[in-house]
């Protein structure tokens, strides 16, 4: 595969939480803040990237009947690695992200990764899957965390930037359900209208190319008599 | 009869190896880096200190554990170089876990606050550092003071109709309770030396 295929899969054409749906249980929880929604998002990422570089490595080594257990295992390694290096140099962030952390070894995205993508591919592509697939994960995190941190609390990254103007029920769960649907929305409507746009180019650009070929042939049949 | 040889990796024993070889290399892992990443508890008071008052030096002061109120404990009680006292109280009723703050006392009057852990407590993530200043700072240590959960913070609204702050608020306030309960029964002000 292309890297430019992979890139496009995990941020655009697959965004995992977006198009794929997964990992939607940190993307509700996390997503009350733009700082946390960053912070999370570089945690997926290094765990991504990590396990899928190592189930990779090992795709020929871990027997079929065991790999769940084993992607878990790595999946865990990784994720009590980033855990301890927050506690450690970004406290105040482990201390916001709280539990999600953790919950990071059951995102059914770097499991879903793991075993469709890391297990059947080489370690260069499982990387770049990795890294773009978190890179997905990011942006709509962020993207998310923007519009309900800024209408829910009037705040950016804690800095108040309407002028105390807020609308609670952003902040809220009910909120967070309901950006999360209005953005999946907006995006399959998006991805619908440019697939739609390209099928349209492409079948021009088909057209043309018989024509041209059409009036190649009878050209040349001109010719012979 | 046909003898099918099973190739060593097809067998059962050979699944099992392998995770035990992932769990054993993880293990080692993990108990290295957690040595090296161990963060102790005079890293996190230091960290508490360094966040809620600015100052040279901190000198521990005893606590008296019969002065302390029964909704919560004194931890650590410190006083910075010029004179003021910094304060570590843990607060019960909240919806789990024991939440621990931070307050810093200068001159009988709450200068800072902050949550310096919730054990477990994550809905104290909902609760801004813009909550704790309007509700704590300011606050002068006149032999009275005592807070309630029906303060208004955030803007007029009241903290505990925030759906994620309801059940953790109550042990800020026990918490907070606790360490100016003690403060003023002790008569430390955080006045100059």
């Amino acid at each position: 595969m292309k890297v430019k295929d992979i890139a496009l899969d995990g941020v655009v054409r697959q965004n995992p939480v977006f198009k794929l749906v997964l990992g939607t249980c940190p993307a509700l929880a996390v997503s009350t803040s733009l700082a946390n929604a960053i912070g999370m998002g570089a945690a997926v990422i290094f765990v991504l990237m990590c396990s899928n570089i190592l189930v990779s490595l090992l795709r020929n080594v871990i027997p079929g009947s065991v790999r769940i257990p084993a992607f878990i295992m790595i999946i865990a390694t990784f994720v009590t690695v980033v855990i301890l290096a927050f506690d450690k140099f970004l406290p105040d962030l482990s201390s916001s992200l709280g539990m999600f952390l953790p919950l990071i070894v059951v995102n059914c995205l770097i499991l879903a990764r793991a075993e469709a993508f890391a297990s059947a591919n080489k370690v260069g592509a499982a990387a770049l899957d990795g890294l773009f697939m978190g890179i997905g994960f990011t942006l709509a995190l962020s993207v998310m965390a923007f519009i309900r941190e800024l209408l829910g609390t009037g705040c950016l990254f804690g800095v108040e930037v309407l002028g105390g103007f807020s609308i609670g029920i952003f902040a809220s769960s009910a909120g967070g359900f309901l950006v999360y649907g209005l953005l999946i929305a907006a995006f399959v409507a998006g991805s619908n209208a440019i697939s739609a746009k390209n099928k349209k180019k492409q079948a021009a650009a088909e057209k043309a190319a018989k024509l041209q070929a059409a009036q190649a042939v009878a050209a040349s049949e001109t010719e012979v008599k | 009869m046909t003898i099918t040889k099973k190739s060593f990796k097809s067998t059962p024993f050979f699944a099992v190896l392998i995770l035990v070889i992932i769990a054993l290399s993880s293990g080692l892992i993990l108990s290295v880096l957690s040595d090296v990443l161990y963060v102790s508890d005079e890293e996190k008071t230091n960290r508490d200190l360094a966040k809620v008052y600015t100052s040279d030096s901190f000198t521990a002061i005893e606590i008296d554990s019969s002065a302390i109120s029964a909704e919560g404990n004194i931890l650590y009680l410190y006083q910075a170089a010029d004179g003021a006292v910094v304060i570590k109280a843990s607060g019960i009723k909240g919806w789990k876990g024991v939440t621990e703050i931070v307050l810093a006392v200068k001159d009988g009057e709450i200068v800072n606050a902050i949550i310096s852990s919730h054990n477990g407590d994550d809905k104290t993530s909902s609760i801004k550092a813009s909550h704790l200043q309007q509700m704590f700072v300011g606050q002068k240590l006149d032999g009275n003071l005592e807070f309630t959960t029906t303060g208004t913070v955030g803007g007029g609204t009241l903290i505990t109709a925030a759906p994620s702050c309801y059940a953790t608020w109550p042990a800020v306030i026990s918490a907070a309770n606790v360490a100016v309960d003690y403060l003023q029964t002790k008569n430390l002000t955080g006045g100059a030396n």
